[in-house]
């Protein structure tokens, strides 16, 4: 999803090899760096804070979110998942959950807090070079 | 602790925002167990471990104390797609917080994943 934002074409298979993707596992969020391969700007960190997500967005970069789904009012499942937050604003932000056809989805921030403080608050952006000025 | 100085209590967190609200009862929780940290704390530092050092389809199921000169909080490893079930746990010390991990704790979990999966074929 984050990828095809931002222009570039990669296989499901390709990316899974790459991220060192385990079936039943998934990949260490910080093997997100790996994509830098493609040429884009790649930055992962934890213990976020929501002006961090915020300040991103307003850069247009591509901000991933690792939350726990039993914390998000939209779903029924309690499992561990990636969303891209697409939006914040005073107490709402905007989710584009690759789960869910429906973008973005709005989601109260304190659910969203929850969520994401349950995985230590981790966080990457994924960004064309010249949109990185962290 | 009378009704009046429950509902003090009450009112006061529900002023406090969720995060600082889950510390407080975080505390609390520890200071009944006499230990550092409580079992969310426990369950939520190896969480965050497993999805940034193991892989992001894992997490942290029910701690259980497990009490002994080293008491810790025996976290089991929650498989939550495909297969679910347990690849092990991980344990965190109840006094200090720290994760009891090394740096084969990530293959361990990974290989008892793929036998989860019926799949222990190198990769």
């Amino acid at each position: 999803m984050a990828l095809a934002f931002l222009g570039v074409r990669a296989s499901p298979e390709e990316l899974a090899q790459l991220l060192g993707y385990v079936p039943g596992a998934g990949a260490p969020a910080r093997n997100v760096l790996r994509l830098s391969r493609y040429g884009v700007s790649v930055r992962y960190q934890q213990d976020g804070v929501l002006e961090d997500l915020e300040r991103e967005v307003q850069r247009g970069s591509v901000v991933i979110a690792f939350v726990r789904t039993g914390e998000l009012p939209y779903w029924e499942e309690d499992v561990p998942h990636a969303v891209v937050v697409s939006g914040v604003e005073t107490g709402v932000l905007y989710l584009n959950d690759p789960s869910f056809q429906e973008a973005p989805i709005p989601v109260p921030e304190d659910d969203f807090i929850l969520a994401w403080d349950e995985f230590g608050c981790q966080w990457a952006t994924v960004a064309r070079p010249q949109e990185d000025s962290f | 602790m009378v009704k009046e100085d429950i509902q003090q209590v009450v009112a006061l967190m529900e002023g406090l925002p969720l995060r600082e609200r889950r510390m407080v009862l975080e505390f609390v929780e520890s200071l009944a167990t006499g230990t550092a940290i409580g079992a969310r704390e426990a369950r939520r530092r190896v969480s965050a471990w497993l999805v940034g050092h193991v892989g992001h389809l894992l997490m942290g199921g029910e701690p259980r104390y497990i009490a002994g000169e080293r008491p810790v909080w025996r976290v089991p490893v929650r498989v939550t797609l495909g297969v679910r079930g347990e690849a092990g746990f991980v344990d965190v010390d109840a006094r200090s917080g720290e994760l009891l991990v090394n740096d084969r704790t990530p293959e361990e979990i990974l290989a008892r994943v793929k036998a989860l999966a019926g799949d222990t074929a190198p990769r």
